[in-house]
């Protein structure tokens, strides 16, 4: 008994050990978790901790890789004045106030700067006034600047005895600065994005992973579990249809016209006829404080109004689309001034003729024969006037242009069906439609209408942007989209054009007309604010507001741009043709003049040169095709499917290419594709390495082919 | 039983050198590691702040070089631009 009760003893002992043992951890446990938890977990913080990683906003291109915006880093420049020795300030401070002084020599003379750190230092050295240790010096120092303010005398001492403080922070900058700076938008804290900036931020703006980082001292962090990628991620880049060169010549041109029409405001749209891609677009605005103008409200496509005259082409159309009347057709304009349904309608002047025939009315503006012949044609009964507000529908003007940005509104054009019941569908309301009023449209509205003219009537849908690229590689491309393939039919088209054509040649443009270049064109001239309404007499007193505008495209034959040009409440001249139509025909002149220089010479001659400067291989055939094309005179010695391309003197000398079954071929110089055609043919592994032509091949040419693996590397 | 611990410690002595050899490189390893990675900041920052400079310049020279900013500049010095339309020399081919 007693042994076994020893040893019951021993083991409860045992026991009671191991379980006060274990009361223990679990005390701990619990004390380090809630007790001290809020200690240790901060400490660990300090080292290892979930953070986001940084991305960098992606920049945004023209077409030709101009950065139209960017992030740049700026700095707000600190001293700590209490920080340096007596010694080393009183021996830097007279240099340093120099040096300041002749960085920004409009701030402050070299004394005042000096007499000023003084002051500070005194008064922090004594605590009398705080923030001295923060001393303000400047804001928004770009790069090179602070360059220079390192190389300072004192401040190149370092932050702790020079008393340097340098504070990073990231800018939008936009490199050709009022440049369709409203339409690629812009990018600030607390504020909402606009523009391309806005409508592709989230592309812009990348990914931002949240990921456990840990820290290596003194500061640098890295991801726990793949040390390696600690690399500073970047958000996609957008490539938009924009062209700077355009841009900057509808702006200036833009500028100057706004400036001398004195007008509120302006905009200009310039577009390519056969993809809808918007080459420039820029808006200006007067800024009532100092008359100067400036990109503040995109206009072009946030803007609704009545469009006036350039809308004649659309009724013109509706009413040949219908064929109820001919271009001949005789229509009575009452010497300049018609009543309809009580109300009366003038034309622009009162030139006395009774009547004109249709052609001659659109050519000369005049609003009477476009009403009166468009209220015999669809005046009639709700039926046919339903039926002109179908042909809007048809030719696309009732849908919104869906650009990218945000903003655009839904054009009004009125229809018995939604405005009858409402009391809005008058019987002025055809009238009134037929020379463009009693709707409302943005400019680009209106442009991608007469862009369809002018693409013999494939509607395009206008865009801005082409391509996003991520990491380098295109994720997304953006095709043109044919909104509508017939707007109307090809009679009808031929003499829209015809129409528009005779506007320039012997209409109210005439004096635009330019020997060496042709376009053509709608001119309008709008009278706003003003209320047509049955009942409601016009004020004698008002003053007349206008807006002035036109519409077209160049060249005359095989458009290639189509332009319009909008000025909001020109003061002085208010007319389309004096106001609008000189911005329209210097930018088509000048676009024209660069367009033949460029696109035709250039592409050309710079193909021309990559190819002779280079010696390379492949395909025979494709080489025929790519020196025919080029217009490249060349010396082909031989008929063999491949074959080397060697520059001399004054041509190119094209000769066999061996190619054996039993070696390694030498495949440099070749483009990829047909480098491993030819190397799998005969049974050789490939794989690549980079872009381009092959630079160089892991196994040298001439051994013997057995089937191996060949690496090769593009430049 | 503590002599056997100690015959067997001796026994694999080989071993147990090997380990703290191992520690030893596993632990330089990391410090070179992290030194590296410290070094790949530093040029990373400097390759950023270039490419920023670069950027920076390149924008401005961007912008005095479009036409309308050329022509500004050029005015001063009595230059005008050209405002003829250019001349298209075509071959004859009769």
């Amino acid at each position: 008994m007693d042994n076994k009760n020893e040893l019951l003893v021993r083991v409860y002992f045992v026991m009671c050990v191991f379980i006060l043992f274990a009361i223990a951890i679990l005390f701990r446990v619990i004390k380090i978790t809630t007790i001290e938890g809020d200690k240790w977990r901060s400490k660990g913080d300090v080292y290892v901790k979930w953070k986001e990683t940084k991305v960098d906003r992606g920049d945004i291109y023209d077409a030709n890789g101009n950065i139209l915006a960017t992030s740049l880093p700026f700095f707000d420049i600190r001293m700590d004045l209490v920080k340096p020795t007596d010694a080393l300030f009183d021996k830097n401070i007279d240099s340093l106030a120099i040096s300041l002084n002749k960085l920004w020599p409009y701030s402050k003379p070299a004394s005042e700067w000096k007499s000023e750190l003084i002051a500070g230092r005194i008064a922090g050295l004594s605590k009398s006034k705080k923030g001295m240790s923060y001393y303000f010096i400047a804001n928004g120092v770009p790069l090179d600047e602070l360059e220079k303010l390192k190389k300072f005398p004192l401040w190149r001492e370092g932050r702790f005895s020079g008393g340097l403080i340098i504070e990073r922070r990231s800018k939008r900058e936009k490199p050709f600065r009022e440049i369709a700076s409203r339409t690629i938008g812009t990018d600030r804290e607390n504020a909402e994005k606009i523009g391309i900036e806005g409508s592709f931020d989230k592309f812009l703006r990348g990914k931002t992973t949240k990921q456990l980082m840990k820290r290596i001292p003194p500061n640098l962090w890295v991801p726990v579990m793949n040390p390696g990628e600690f690399d500073a991620k970047k958000g996609d880049d957008i490539i938009t249809t924009l062209d700077i060169h355009f841009q900057d010549i509808v702006h200036t041109e833009l500028l100057k016209g706004v400036i001398a029409a004195d007008a509120k405001a302006a905009t200009a749209i310039l577009m390519e006829v056969e993809t809808g891609a918007i080459k420039a677009i820029s808006n200006l605005e007067k800024n009532e404080k100092d008359g100067t103008y400036s990109e503040a409200y995109n206009y072009a496509i946030g803007h609704r109004s009545e469009p006036g005259s350039t809308l004649k082409l659309a009724s013109m159309m509706a009413m040949l689309e219908d064929s109820c009347i001919t271009l001949n057709t005789m229509v009575n304009v009452g010497g300049g001034k018609r009543k309809f349904y009580g109300r009366n309608m003038y034309d622009s002047d009162m030139h006395g003729k009774l009547e004109i025939t249709l052609a001659e009315g659109f050519k000369t503006s005049s609003n009477i024969a476009m009403a009166a012949a468009a209220d015999d044609c669809f005046g009639s009964s709700w039926e046919r006037k339903a039926k002109f507000s179908e042909y809007y529908e048809q030719f696309g003007l009732t849908r919104k242009t869906d650009i990218e940005i945000e903003g655009e509104k839904i054009p009004l054009i009125k229809h018995p069906d939604t405005h009858k019941a409402k009391h809005e569908f008058w019987k002025t309301t055809v009238p009134w439609m037929a020379h463009g009023y009693e709707m409302e449209l943005t400019p680009l509205q209106v442009l991608a209408f007469y862009n369809a003219v002018a693409n013999d009537g494939k509607r395009m849908k206008p865009y801005l942007v082409d391509q996003i690229i991520r990491d380098g590689k295109v994720i997304h491309k953006f095709h043109p989209k044919t909104e509508i393939m017939h707007i109307a039919s090809k009679e009808t088209i031929e003499k829209a054009q015809e129409l528009l054509k005779g506007v320039v040649q012997s209409g109210t443009a005439r004096r635009l007309k330019s020997e060496e270049f042709t376009f053509a064109g709608k001119t309008g001239t709008t009278r706003i604010q003003y209320n047509n309404q049955i009942g409601v007499e016009r004020d004698k007193n008002e003053v007349k507001k206008y807006n002035a505008s036109f519409a077209g495209y160049f060249p005359a034959e095989n458009p290639k741009y189509s332009l319009i040009v909008v000025m909001y409440q020109p003061e002085g001249s208010i007319y389309g043709a004096q106001v609008a139509g000189p911005v329209f025909s210097k930018v088509a002149e000048k676009s024209h003049s660069f367009f033949f220089k460029n696109e035709l010479a250039e592409s050309q001659q710079e193909l021309k040169e990559f190819m002779i400067a280079q010696e390379q291989s492949g395909y025979a055939v494709d080489y025929d095709e790519l020196m025919a094309y080029m217009d490249v005179d060349y010396d082909r010695r031989s008929n063999s499917k491949w074959v080397q391309l060697s520059p001399t003197d004054d041509d190119v000398l094209m000769e066999k290419k061996q190619i054996l079954k039993s070696e390694v071929p030498d495949v440099r110089g070749m483009g990829l594709r047909d480098a491993t055609y030819i190397l799998e043919s005969i049974g050789i592994k490939v794989s690549s390495k980079g872009l381009g032509r092959v630079k160089t091949q892991t196994i040298k040419p001439g051994t013997q082919n057995v089937g191996q693996e060949i690496e090769l590397y593009l430049n | 039983m503590r002599k056997d611990l100690t015959n067997w410690i001796f026994k694999n002595m080989g071993f147990v050198l090997f380990l703290s050899v191992l520690g030893i490189v596993y632990i330089y390893n990391a410090h070179k590691a992290e030194g590296k990675m410290r070094k790949i900041q530093e040029l990373r920052k400097e390759v950023s702040d270039a490419k920023n400079q670069y950027q920076q310049i390149k924008s401005e020279i961007m912008y005095e070089s479009t036409e309308s900013q050329l022509e500004k500049e050029l005015i001063k010095k009595d230059l005008k631009s050209n405002d003829d339309v250019p001349v298209v020399i075509k071959q004859d081919n009769s």
